[in-house]
């Protein structure tokens, strides 16, 4: 495949990169990449990965925008209020590039839709914001053996981590099990700040374009926080827990499971 | 003692507790926090009973979702 010109122009800051370069916007141009929610990590990962040029990018919602997402849904306008967000989310990523393919899943996932839904991708990033939905992405993910970044946010402050099969621990190595249900407080009370999901979404979207380019090292056996309002970036160790219920040799989780969502089911 | 937590030198008596800890950092919540200890997760159960030794590093691990789970200090 050879670039057209408008290609060259288009990815020219990429392809000036020593570890990117012609063979990894190649690459980028030939990944498939699934975002789950197209909140407030999504939104930005979804931009700056459709600016980059991934070819296929796939995004799973089944809300529709809402004024209190343009606080830091950045990817949403006032013009988009009460579309489905992934319709919205297509929109401007195709505004952005015209030159990849954006697949929508206007539904949320469950334990019966997700094995079929990332199967055909090479990367996910999973950017919702309840614990059901995590553990659900990350067991489908080990399961099917696809690399993926966790993410969270809250007030001031993010984690972000990478699971790759084979390679390090998973979500479930560090957290084992969903906080109970009654434990959670409504999803208003503790609020996040919009540029919080804006860097940590791209922190996503740069582990996604890391792990296609093979381009320097991934948050595997590492949990990397992030604290504003103390500007401290600070990375944690983490390893395989030889006991994990799902990515151990001896799993005691062998299929899917959906456990109780809250009852408000809001996006990032 | 000398210990680091989430990367901060931190001054407690020999043969701490990581209960100890986590009560004068005042970690919220912290049923819900896993505590990495060197690289071991220790969850909040077993807090009382992990005597922390010269030098440990210490991290308290937050779940963290979205706007709605707030846990730290
Ligand atoms: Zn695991």
């Amino acid at each position: 495949m050879a670039f057209t010109n408008e290609q060259l122009e288009r990815y020219s800051r990429h392809i000036l990169l020593k570890e990117v370069g012609v063979r990894g916007q190649k690459k980028l141009l030939g990944a498939k990449v699934l975002i789950i929610g197209a909140g407030g990590l999504g939104a930005p990962a979804a931009m700056y990965l459709a600016a980059a040029g991934v070819g296929t990018v796939g995004i799973a919602d089944a809300d529709d925008v809402d004024l209190s997402n343009l606080q830091r849904q950045v990817i949403h306008t006032v013009n988009d209020i009460g579309k489905p967000k992934v319709e919205s989310a297509r929109e401007t990523m195709l505004a952005i590039n015209p030159d990849i393919t954006v697949r929508t899943y206007r539904e949320f996932i469950y334990s019966d839709n997700i094995a079929d839904i990332l199967t055909d991708y090479d990367f996910v990033l999973d950017g919702t914001d309840n614990f059901p939905a995590k553990f659900l992405i990350n067991d489908a993910c080990v399961m099917a053996g696809k690399p993926f970044t966790h993410a969270g946010i809250i007030r001031f402050q993010g984690q972000l981590m990478t699971y790759v099969p084979g390679q390090g621990p998973c979500y479930r190595c560090v957290f084992r099990d969903p906080p109970p249900k009654d434990a959670v407080p409504t999803c208003r009370q503790a609020g996040v700040i919009g540029a919080m999901a804006g860097v940590i979404g791209c922190l996503q979207a740069l582990e996604a374009v890391k792990y296609i380019t093979g381009a320097g090292e991934l948050l595997t056996g590492k949990l990397l926080m992030y604290d504003a309002l103390r500007n401290a970036f600070h990375t944690v160790n983490i390893k395989q827990d030889k006991e994990c219920a799902v990515c151990s040799d001896h799993p005691t989780i062998t299929r899917l499971v959906d456990y109780d969502r809250p009852d408000c089911d809001l996006e990032l | 003692m000398t210990i680091w937590i989430a990367g901060a030198k931190k001054e407690y008596r020999p043969g701490a507790t990581l209960k100890e800890v986590a009560e004068t950092e005042r970690v919220e919540n912290p049923v819900y926090v896993t505590a990495v200890v060197n690289e071991d997760y220790i969850k909040f159960g077993d807090f009382a009973s992990v005597a922390l030794k010269e030098g440990d590093r210490i991290e308290f691990v937050y779940f963290m979702g979205g706007g709605g789970y707030g846990v730290h200090q």
